[in-house]
């Protein structure tokens, strides 16, 4: 995935590929696989690591200087509970780069887009990098950018769903009219899902 | 609202024959179907889908990986205190069992913790007997405050509860509430549990609303396989969990199925469940859900474990003891049931590794908890 370079909140990226680090069978397997993709952008469950643990199995295969860490706020069910947690990433993972996820349904994990909203406006005046994940709403998306996020992040599928693209039709639009970064974030499945039209390619996260 | 009315509406002699009448094309329609229905749960745990246990464990695994990953989930329980007022039949702990009773103070909770935490522990299950005087809502409250800073996710195993009181403990650091029906059975249930509040039938079937209400984080659901017809019982754990899901749609739910084990005194098992069976109903679980978590305890064997655990488990205990201070301050007190599963977290974790499973000792923060309420 290494095209045109892929610019975010001022910093560029070689590789548009984020990876995620929550499903692998052993840490050193997820090691493995994240070098190998070239990804530069690596998202992290604060839930899952063990921050006061200078050994914690996850962070210690992620310390490579290629990697840059996006904490996520996994886990959380409004932008109360998000903003304290991206406080306590910024301060564990020393980092000013969030995934915002607000989920309060733990079931399909589909984003609040209401607390969303709510707790972007709010991270964003605390100076975080806010990267949202959102339904693929496209005035959604403008409010958050109005709000002042770095990227949107919509869906293109159910997370783990491994369904594709299935929210194309609104893809476009977000892209289409889109000032920030657009990154396609959950339900696109294995690497065998049909590539995005080449036309998405030039000037966003695509 | 409660789920009473929609119990009600489902007899459960209604139920056993749509289960025993399902036929092979009632579970080739079930298995074919890109959503499942609680009709097609009916078809997977039939007599008539014995033959299809293969393509439903293949399944079965394939939605297991594709929503959880290559992982599962560590958990050990902590039993706090002995100390029983009802009578249940089949349970090590009840009130009519002459048994030592012990109920552990601040520092001896803090001594099981310390051998927990030096295994690697992060989520612990807190287990009590029920007794008001003794291990009421205080007790609990008190256990929580003592534990909640030595471990990143609290869930309990105790008495069911008041919505008020799960509201006074949720803050305190509770993030999840085990508690199963035991039986869906009325009468049976009423001969399991002739004494005691927990006597109280409809008392216990309401306990998942008042949780809910209460806006508890997780809660498990089950049935003690082994009181009545396994398919019949489970049938409305599902039930009950369908109701649940769509009620309180911000609640996680897991679903556990322990066999009754021997305990001191207990009755022996009305209907016996073979192992073929339980995979039967763990791979049915998946397939009617790709999302809930599915608990395997020590009661079932270290074969059957390692077999089992890549066809849609997602947590398993290891190392567990089942009496009050079985880890460091009363190791030879009497245990709530013989476990069968003896192995060390470290050989579970081995194991898991061994079978390319990632074993996860942390998945939740207890800061998160905090902001719960």
């Amino acid at each position: 995935m290494k095209t045109q370079p892929l610019v975010i909140a001022g910093r560029t990226f070689a590789s548009r590929l984020f990876t995620g680090t929550g499903k692998f069978s052993s840490s050193a397997l997820m090691e493995e696989a994240l070098l190998a993709s070239g990804s530069e952008l690596v998202t992290v469950a604060l839930k899952r690591v063990n921050v006061a643990d200078a050994d914690d199995d996850i962070l210690r295969h992620l310390g490579h200087p290629q990697f840059s860490l996006l904490p996520n706020t996994s886990g959380v069910r409004t932008a109360k509970e998000a903003v304290f947690a991206a406080q306590l990433a910024r301060e564990a993972l020393e980092t000013n780069w969030l995934k915002l996820e607000i989920h309060p349904d733990p079931k399909y994990l589909l984003p609040d887009p209401v607390e969303t909203l709510r707790a972007a406006e709010e991270l964003v005046k605390l100076g975080f990098v806010v990267l949202p994940y959102v339904h693929a709403d496209p005035v959604l998306c403008k409010r958050l950018e109005e709000a002042g996020v770095a990227a949107v992040m919509p869906l293109g599928a159910p997370i783990g769903s491994n369904k594709g693209l299935l929210t194309r039709e609104f893809l476009e639009i977000i892209i289409g009219q889109s000032r920030v970064p657009v990154v396609v974030d959950a339900g696109l499945g294995a690497p065998r899902t049909p590539p995005p039209p080449s036309k998405w390619a030039p000037t966003r996260c695509w | 609202m409660s789920f009473r009315p929609i119990f009600e509406s489902h007899p459960w002699d209604d139920v056993k024959a749509s289960i025993y009448a399902k036929t092979g094309a009632d579970v080739e329609r079930a298995l074919a179907a890109p959503r499942r229905t609680l009709d097609d749960f009916r078809a997977l745990i039939s007599p008539a889908a014995a033959p299809y246990l293969e393509q439903m464990a293949q399944l079965s695994q394939q939605r297991t990986r594709q929503r959880f990953g290559h992982t599962v989930q560590l958990y050990v329980p902590l039993y706090l205190s002995n100390e029983c007022q009802n009578i249940c039949t089949y349970c090590g702990f009840s009130l009519d069992n002459k048994i030592a009773r012990r109920t552990l103070s601040s520092v001896e909770m803090l001594a099981e913790a310390a051998v927990l935490k030096g295994w690697g522990y992060e989520h612990v299950l807190l287990v009590t007997g029920e007794a008001n005087q003794t291990v009421g809502v205080d007790y609990l409250e008190k256990a929580l405050r003592t534990l909640r800073p030595h471990f990143a996710h609290l869930s309990m195993e105790v008495q069911p509860l008041d919505q008020e009181d799960y509201e006074r403990l949720i803050p305190e650091g509770l993030n999840t509430v085990l508690v199963y029906q035991e039986t869906y059975h009325q009468d049976d249930y009423k001969k399991h549990h002739p004494k005691g509040k927990k006597s109280n039938f409809h008392y216990r079937l309401d306990t998942p609303d008042r949780l809910g209400r209460a806006g508890i984080h997780k809660m498990g659901l089950g049935v003690l396989i082994g009181l009545e017809d396994w398919r019949t019982d489970c049938f409305y754990a599902a039930l009950h969990l369908d109701y649940l899901e769509r009620t309180y749609w911000q609640t996680k739910y897991s679903l556990s199925f322990p066999r009754l084990r021997p305990a001191e005194g207990m009755l022996q098992p009305k209907v016996e469940m073979s192992d073929r069976e339980l995979v039967q109903l763990i791979c049915a679980y998946r397939l009617l859900s790709d999302e809930v978590e599915l608990s395997l305890s020590t009661r079932e064997n270290p074969t059957f474990r390692d077999h089992v655990v890549q066809l849609g488990i997602t947590s398993l205990s290891a190392g567990s003891k089942t009496n009050p201070g079985g880890y460091a301050v009363a190791p030879e007190s009497l245990e709530q049931f013989e476990i069968s599963d003896e192995r060390s977290p470290a050989a579970i974790a081995a194991m898991l590794r061994r079978q390319g499973l990632e074993p996860v000792w942390k998945d939740w923060d207890a800061t998160l908890t905090a902001l719960a309420r």
